[in-house]
């Protein structure tokens, strides 16, 4: 059972949600204004909060930050602005995901599903070391603005599955990780890989990073074992 | 200000201008006619006025010839009779010709000496004509230049008001303080058309915003309404015209944020760039390919994303397929040449620039399913001129249709 508070301020979102989510199995709490929330949020915990970003009593993004100097709770931010700018604003604001309005209701569930499978399936050490900007050998790698840097201040965009690829190697630099335990980790909700596209990803990914995949180079192939991020990473 | 009162309206200006100008060219002629007036030696005028210097425009000035002692009257001929013993501007003797005094008189007709000054006087005529061109035509300039001034002021500022309204910069304001009567009218009506048209233009973004908000509101709605529905085909298909809504809702705000958005230039590996797009959507199980060669280049990479993202989805929607090419022209400074084929049925001749007007879509068969308000190739031509760049669509002789997007290498 997933205990999900909604801070939601049109009454009707809040009993459609409601209802639909309560077929998911979820239990929601919902709430119209950002004081409700407070008094929800003393009352009890919740496993993710969905988080509207315009209240009659206040700016979703400052709630964000409010909630994030005290808690953990995961954040989905549901916003009808929608543009770029907002999104990457409510991500370094310690959001955990950001769904426009409209969305697809099927798609909400399978993003709480995987903002709780980050946070409670993964060990606490990933959640930890997930820093949001990591630095090595002049490469400069953001999280929050999914952006890749080059050591000559050039902009490498990475695709999804390259960053996700990229996210587990930099949280586990220094360690060898098998193959099957990189599909699991850098896999996403309704993305299917193979081994052989880890292979691909990982050879794409030196590509960008300029690493011929030789001895000395970023991503190193352990023979019978896996892939090694051979590097320090600083924040 | 201290010179209101007299630079007040530009009747004031153009009479002070006039009248400083006459007073100059009288007074640059008169001493040119009268090099040794300051010297004390001529002051009773006399034999040493050579006749030559005479000049023919100037009005008869009797002191400085010696004034008779008849009083103050006898200085201005046309105020009373000339005096008897002596012509009243020059000597009998020395005097170029010999005009009955009646003749210079305001109240006598001055026909017959004016037509006899040429005659008699060409090399001081042609002084005096000088004189009076060079006096003019300082004047000429650097009165325009003064008169002229609020205009300049006026069009800088109108210049600033094109980059404020559009960029988003500083508001300019002009002086209602300043300058004649007229050009504080004008700044002030300025000022206002200028703050209006900054309120509207802000305004029409705050509308748009809300419009948004509120229309996705009653959408978000309608859509979880609508899975309750499914899967009857019915709600599918209103599922769609969610879809397309939103999509036009985002097109519209699109149009409104690339307008005012200043995103800072960056390097960018533009190959990186199409293959990250293309891998993300073959991810998603769409015929996307890219290839080429590996290119740096300072862009705007939120917007040139965007140009490139409608390409694609363009070459999705109406061509199956679309495959992403990078190549570099060689040439001073050189060029980048991006094209994105598709496998579709191409666009007439005469349409492919059409479709770059803003809500243009071509017949209704080809659009219908594929939603999308039209909006999107007028977008990417806006961004791609704003990088210096041309974009163009052509028909590929092999079939299928070809956007092609040049850029300057900087």
């Amino acid at each position: 059972m997933i205990a999900c508070l909604l801070v939601e301020d049109d009454v009707e979102i809040r009993t459609l949600l409601e209802g639909y989510l309560g077929g998911y199995g979820m239990e929601v709490t919902a709430v119209g204004t950002a004081q409700a929330m407070r008094v929800a949020l003393k009352a009890r915990s919740f496993d993710v909060m969905l988080l509207d970003l315009m209240l009659p009593d206040g700016q979703g993004l400052n709630i964000c930050r409010e909630i994030r100097g005290s808690s953990v709770i995961p954040i989905i931010m549901l916003t009808a602005q929608g543009d770029p700018v907002s999104r990457v604003i409510g991500l370094e604001l310690g959001a955990d995901d950001y769904l426009g309005k409209p969305f697809e209701p099927r798609e909400l569930v399978a993003r709480i599903h995987a903002v709780m499978r980050r946070t409670r399936g993964t060990p606490v050490q990933e959640i930890k070391g997930s820093m949001p900007v990591a630095r090595f050998q002049g490469w400069t790698f953001d999280r929050v603005k999914r952006r890749l840097t080059s050591p000559d201040e050039v902009m490498v965009d990475l695709s999804s599955a390259e960053f996700r690829l990229l996210s587990v190697l930099v949280d586990h630099a220094g360690q060898v990780l098998s193959r099957d335990r990189l599909l699991e980790m850098s896999k996403s909700p309704g993305a299917t890989l193979s081994d052989r596209s880890v292979d691909l990803t990982v050879s794409r990914l030196r590509h960008k990073l300029r690493d011929a995949g030789q001895a000395g180079g970023l991503i190193r192939t352990m023979r019978g074992e896996g892939y090694l991020f051979a590097t320090q990473v600083q924040a | 200000m201290s010179t209101r009162w007299w630079a007040d309206t530009l009747g004031k200006r153009l009479f002070l201008l006039l009248w400083v100008t006459l007073v100059l060219s009288h007074l640059l002629g008169f001493w040119l006619a009268h090099p040794q007036v300051n010297e004390p030696g001529h002051r009773d005028g006399g034999p040493g006025l050579h006749p030559g210097w005479f000049l023919p425009s100037l009005p008869p000035i009797m002191g400085l010839h010696g004034v008779p002692p008849g009083g103050p009257d006898q200085d201005r001929p046309h105020l009373g009779p000339p005096p008897h013993d002596r012509p009243p501007f020059v000597d009998a003797d020395t005097a170029p010709f010999h005009a009955p005094m009646d003749e210079l008189r305001p109240d006598h007709d001055p026909g017959p000496s004016q037509a006899a000054l040429p005659h008699h006087a060409p090399p001081s005529l042609w002084l005096d004509y000088a004189a009076r061109v060079l006096v003019m035509g300082l004047a000429a300039w650097l009165g325009s230049r003064w008169l002229t001034a609020p205009m300049r002021r006026l069009t800088q500022a109108s210049q600033d008001l094109e980059q404020a309204v559009s960029r988003g910069g500083a508001l300019p304001v002009l002086d209602e303080q300043r300058g004649p009567l007229e050009v504080r009218q004008t700044a002030h009506v300025f000022n206002q058309m200028a703050k209006g048209l900054h309120d509207q233009f802000a305004q029409r973004g705050l509308m748009m915003a809300a419009v948004s908000h509120d229309l996705r509101t009653p959408l978000t709605r309608l859509r979880m309404r609508l899975e309750s529905l499914r899967p009857d085909p019915v709600a599918e298909r209103c599922v769609d015209d969610v879809n397309d809504i939103n999509a036009m809702i985002e097109s519209v705000l699109d149009v409104m944020h690339e307008e005012r958005r200043q995103e800072a230039p960056r390097s960018v590996d533009l190959l990186a760039m199409v293959q990250a797009m293309a891998d993300d959507l073959q991810e998603a199980g769409e015929p996307v390919t890219a290839s080429g060669e590996q290119v740096t280049l300072s862009v705007q990479p939120v917007a040139f994303k965007r140009v490139l993202n409608n390409l694609v989805h363009n070459a999705l929607r109406y061509g199956h397929a679309a495959d992403i090419r990078i190549s570099r022209q060689a040439g001073q400074p050189g060029e980048v040449i991006i094209t994105v084929d598709d496998r579709g049925p191409g666009i007439a001749p005469d349409q492919l620039e059409a479709v770059f007007k803003p809500f243009v879509r071509l017949d209704n068969s080809r659009s219908r399913d594929t939603g999308g308000v039209g909006l999107g190739l007028y977008i990417a031509r806006e961004l791609v001129h704003r990088h210096g760049g041309r974009i163009r669509l052509l028909n590929r002789p092999e079939g299928g249709l070809r956007a092609e997007l040049t850029l300057p290498m900087r």
